[in-house]
């Protein structure tokens, strides 16, 4: 009894994070979205009108099937594994890989035998079954975000001189790179799924204008963004040095 | 100083403030175009102007995605709602902050000519009139008191 034991113990990380730093979501009833009255508590600016954040409401139970979902973003080296022509500056090879369209980031994702993981799943996988707010807690603590008061805390943040510059450029912060924010992680072990790059999930945000969904806030946004909740409409062509991705797998 | 200065001093703060207010706070343009959705948003650049007298690289992107956002027929309180979740307060105006960029704006050449052709026919107007009114009254006055 004790040798399996030991067995599973030393595969466990082999069979849950794989060989490509993939984890294993187990089915079960994800909640999603916020409920309108507890929204204004939670944004925490005074500035920032729950309005503008009722894309989220109210909240939901939906059931989701196992997947498995990467533990980091798609980091710049590994893009560039499969996308030849992804540029970005030599010293950030093990930064979240950005200016990148959905298009591509659904490419890529395919390329791997995954796919972009749905807002469900993705929203899933940062709060966990509980549905917290933030991907390690109901209370923010900005040592587990990189977001946009970063900057001053978190000193040798980047934005890095990419060749196709965005409007972020001229505000101070920066990346990371991915994996280093050990507190910040989600339920399931998942890094920064809060802060540090918006993702694109495979969800329209509005199909009729053509916007696709991402999730998570990024190093330029606020508190407000950072809540696993926050949805983003963008269109699917937009690059930003803010937009990045990570992959799914369907579970067999 | 004579009667006729002070009332002109006296229009002169008045329309001020009054055309100042408007230049600063109203939007002139319709809430659904570019420059009245820009009214409302601060620049990205480094200056510190309202982003709808912005002609900078990085205020012109914003102004496109505008455009382009409008154009797929989103309201102007869903675009403000994607500046604020982008870039949080730093998108954002405060009064003083508002003040300040039309000040910028104004004191590098950026004169609302229209506008202060405006203000400078208000201003004579009103103090022509203030003055007519005020003589009326005080001729009216001592017509009463001679009688």
């Amino acid at each position: 009894m004790r040798v399996i034991a030991g067995i599973i113990v030393i595969l466990f990380p082999v069979i849950a994070f794989g060989a490509e730093g993939r984890v294993l979501i187990p089915a079960g009833t994800a909640l999603i979205g916020t409920d309108m009255e507890s929204l204004s508590s939670q944004l925490g600016d005074a500035r920032a009108k729950p309005d503008w954040y009722k894309d989220e409401t109210p909240s939901k139970k939906i059931a989701v099937e196992a997947f498995l979902i990467d533990v980091t973003e798609v980091t710049n080296e590994r893009y560039k594994s499969i996308a030849k022509d992804h540029s970005f500056p030599q010293n950030l090879t093990k930064y979240a890989a950005v200016n990148v369209q959905w298009d591509d980031a659904d490419r890529f994702c395919k390329a791997v035998g995954g796919r972009l993981p749905t807002e469900v799943e993705w929203e899933y996988a940062a709060r966990g079954p509980k549905g917290l707010i933030f991907p390690w807690g109901n209370d923010f603590y900005p040592r587990n975000v990189i977001y946009m008061d970063s900057a001053g805390e978190k000193p040798g943040l980047t934005v890095g001189s990419y060749d196709q510059e965005s409007s972020g450029a001229n505000l101070l912060g920066g990346g990371a790179p991915v994996a280093t924010l050990e507190e910040g992680k989600s339920p399931f072990g998942l890094y920064d799924m809060a802060g540090g790059v918006w993702e694109w999930v495979d969800t329209w945000y509005d199909e009729a204008r053509g916007l696709r969904t991402l999730k998570g806030g990024s190093w330029l946004t606020p508190l407000a963004s950072v809540r696993s909740a926050t949805r983003l409409a963008d269109y699917p062509s937009r690059i930003f040095n803010d937009y990045g991705f990570r992959c799914a797998y369907n579970a067999e | 100083m004579t009667s006729k200065s002070v009332l002109l001093l006296v229009s002169f703060i008045v329309v001020s403030s009054v055309m100042g207010a408007k230049y600063i706070f109203l939007v002139n343009a319709p809430p659904d175009s570019v420059m009245g959705v820009s009214h409302s948003l601060a620049c990205p650049c480094e200056c510190p102007m309202v982003l709808e007298d912005c002609h900078m690289s990085c205020g012109l992107q914003w102004k496109n995605q505008i455009g382009e956002k409008l154009t797929a027929g989103l309201a102007k309180d869903d675009i403000v709602a994607y500046f604020y979740k982008r870039y949080g307060s730093e998108s954002l105006l405060t009064p003083a902050q508002r003040f300040a960029g039309k000040w910028y704006q104004v004191s590098r050449g950026g004169y609302p000519v229209k506008d202060m052709v405006l203000f400078g026919m208000i201003v004579l107007v009103w103090t022509a009139l203030l003055n007519t009114v005020l003589v009326m009254g005080k001729e009216k006055l001592q017509s009463l008191t001679k009688k």
